[in-house]
């Protein structure tokens, strides 16, 4: 059974590298809406969507029931959604009404500053929204760079998709969006590649470390030592040392998050209280018994907030890199709008950015969650009635009825 | 078959933060049969958690040892299974896993270890809560899932340092029963530390009086059991009582006032 599930995973991942090539041996049919020739394929919208639909075929025909729940959740969290959010909106009036004054806030001053500050600026300095999501969204056509990728002496050319403003063709809406997915690859793939390496070693050395108090009492002042380092300054160096490609940041990113994580860790391990250390060594068990199955549990609650904290560090990095010395990527997106002085163009960026760090978040949160599941989950309503008594019990009571 | 624990010439030396020396054992020297219920009283900070601790290996003495039998004790093991003061019972692991965690280090076979560990849920009334996450239990059941840890590792010796101290009255009480059946049941030799003389007559066949982390008595308690109201009434008791209070320093007066 378990063979299979991972059957199933590694399968799904490779077939979304077989699926385009099957697409590619169709291309010589009526059928496809897409040119394949002398080892280039034009890519066009009719081809994406065919790769999507493929794709997204692979677990429902091989977890189609578990598949078709997933799809009916989901159908059902979108009806019942506007009820949700009434209902949330009635429970917690404050989140929504802050968020409804920054919004306001910012359109009433915008029209404010525009009044009074004299225009020496290209692009007003606090633009309206209206400004924001008309006009800079849709300049943001001009980021539409990618005219074509090599892979495995494969050329794949984008041109089909949308002219490219930046090399005089029309602005159009569809570059808007091809231009953020681009980007947001770009920047995704190397946040990927430089966390999973940063994060795996950086768990592997603090444990490790911790292990030997010998190991533990010798790297304690280097490790902090290096974790006092100014990434951002090293950024300069690291193009010169590491070269301005997917391994130097790769390497640069997990480098940052791995110091972080392995002081993290090492503090962790050092702080779960010394009754339980005891308590298994009078119970009979051997000190690797003890590391593993008493230590490294309980440092599980201080970790995971160290393995979220470093998530966001990668984030961090990530877009810093990207901003002093890469011409692709969100953190380039921004650098743009420091040059031109685009507060319109960073709001953009910024909103792009919080909502991918926050689906981080919530997705390595979800994961770590499974470690701690024996920690009372602070979440939900149910527990206030534990933590404050009778009192609190009435209370929850009553927002149930509510 | 249990082994005699015998102190010989322990002393226990700690340095204060100032240079300061402390002797939280002077030279200790005692034997305890098998199957013995030994109270340790003492006030706070005579020595009597260091005594528990020499014993269970967690803290080695400056001078002198601790035999089990013909053997030294050092480091901690399974032969002098411990219940702390705080709790100790693992919040990760279910009460079941809790009470097999010793079982599992011992690699006892698969299947003693399920009918042991089944015993001791039994034995502390937990059979109902085998599958429950530590917080989900009130502090008196999660001292019986430390009990039951201990009890279930199969050592001839358990200690337990004030184990129920932090408890209310009632379940202090009640866990006092639970103690004293296992203690028929299994005849180890259970070494109790405790400051509170009642706890102490309740419990002990004997009372080893520590001030100043010396030895100052040694109290066979040859009261009755089940040692009841009445029991703990009679002029013995009293007359026990009032030898401990003696030797702690405090009159009689000073206790009822108190």
């Amino acid at each position: 059974m378990r063979l299979l599930r991972i059957l199933f995973w590694i399968g799904w991942v490779v077939w979304l590298f077989v699926a385009p090539v099957l697409l590619i041996q169709l291309s010589s049919s009526s059928f496809a809406a897409w040119t394949y020739e002398e080892n280039t394929l034009f890519v066009t919208w009719s081809f994406l969507v065919w790769w999507t639909i493929l794709f997204w075929a692979w677990p429902f025909a091989f977890r189609s029931s578990e598949s078709l729940a997933i799809l009916g959740k989901i159908a059902r969290g979108l009806r019942n959604f506007p009820k949700r959010l009434l209902s949330s909106m009635r429970n917690n009036p404050l989140f929504f009404i802050t968020w409804a004054v920054l919004l306001i806030g910012w359109q009433v001053a915008s029209v404010i500053v525009e009044g009074r500050v004299e225009r020496t600026l290209e692009h007003p300095l606090v633009p309206g929204w209206d400004y924001v999501f008309g006009n800079t969204l849709f300049r943001m056509s001009g980021d539409w760079l990618i005219s074509q990728v090599d892979i495995f002496g494969l050329e794949i050319r984008f041109e089909q998709l949308a002219p490219y403003p930046a090399f005089g063709g029309d602005r159009t809406w569809p570059a808007v969006f091809l231009a953020l997915g681009f980007h947001s690859f770009m920047t995704l793939s190397r946040l990927v590649m430089g966390l999973a390496l940063g994060l795996l070693a950086g768990l592997s050395t603090g444990l490790v470390i911790s292990y030997w108090p010998i190991l533990r009492q010798t790297s304690w002042t280097p490790m902090n030592f290096l974790r006092m380092i100014p990434l951002l300054a090293a950024i300069p160096w690291m193009q010169v040392a590491l070269g301005p490609n997917l391994r130097g940041i790769t390497i640069f990113i997990a480098f940052g998050v791995w110091v972080v994580l392995v002081v993290a860790t090492m503090n962790s391990v050092a702080n779960v209280p010394d009754r339980y250390i005891e308590s298994a060594r009078t119970l009979g068990a051997s000190r690797p018994r003890t590391y593993f199955k008493v230590i490294i549990p309980g440092a599980m609650p201080e970790l995971r907030t160290a393995l979220l904290l470093s998530a966001g560090l990668g984030w961090s990095l990530t877009i810093a890199a990207e901003f002093l010395g890469f011409p692709t990527g969100l953190g380039y997106m921004a650098s743009i709008a420091v040059q031109e002085t685009n507060t319109a163009r960073l709001v953009i960026v910024a909103f792009v950015v919080a909502v991918y760090s926050l689906l981080t978040f919530l997705f390595l949160n979800e994961m770590f969650k499974k470690l701690v599941s024996w920690m009372p989950q602070r979440t939900g309503k149910t527990d206030i009635s534990k933590v404050a008594g009778a009192a609190g019990a009435a209370r929850a009571e009553t927002i149930h009825e509510v | 078959m249990s082994k005699i624990v015998s102190f010989e010439d322990l002393w226990c030396v700690f340095e204060h933060r100032s240079g300061q020396l402390v002797n939280a054992l002077q030279n200790v020297n005692f034997q305890v049969k098998s199957g013995e219920f030994v109270c340790v009283v003492g006030r706070s900070g005579h020595g009597k958690t260091t005594l528990l601790r020499v014993l269970a290996g967690l803290q080695p003495p400056t001078a002198g040892r601790v035999r089990l039998g013909d053997e030294v004790a050092t480091g901690p093991g399974a032969d002098r299974a411990m219940v702390f003061q705080q709790d100790t019972v693992f919040p990760w692991l279910h009460v079941r896993e809790n009470i097999e965690f010793g079982l599992r280090a011992g690699k006892t076979p698969r299947e003693d270890r399920e009918r042991i560990t089944q015993h001791w849920l039994a034995a502390v009334g937990l059979e109902d809560f085998a599958d429950s996450w530590p917080r989900e239990l009130s502090g008196g059941m999660r001292k019986r899932v430390a009990l039951a840890s201990a009890m279930a590792v199969g050592s001839d010796v358990v200690l337990m340092d004030e184990p129920f101290g932090s408890l209310d009255y009632f379940t202090r009480r009640n866990l006092h029963d639970v103690l004293l059946d296992l203690w028929r049941e299994t005849q180890k030799t259970i070494f109790f530390v405790t400051h509170d003389i009642e706890e102490a007559l309740i419990l002990a066949d004997r009372v080893i009086l520590l001030a100043e982390g010396k030895l100052v008595d040694d109290i066979p308690v040859t009261l009755p059991r089940p040692r009841d109201e009445d029991v703990r009434a009679s002029e013995k008791a009293v007359n026990i009582t009032k030898v401990i209070l003696a030797h702690l320093g405090i009159t009689e007066e000073e206790a009822t006032r108190a």
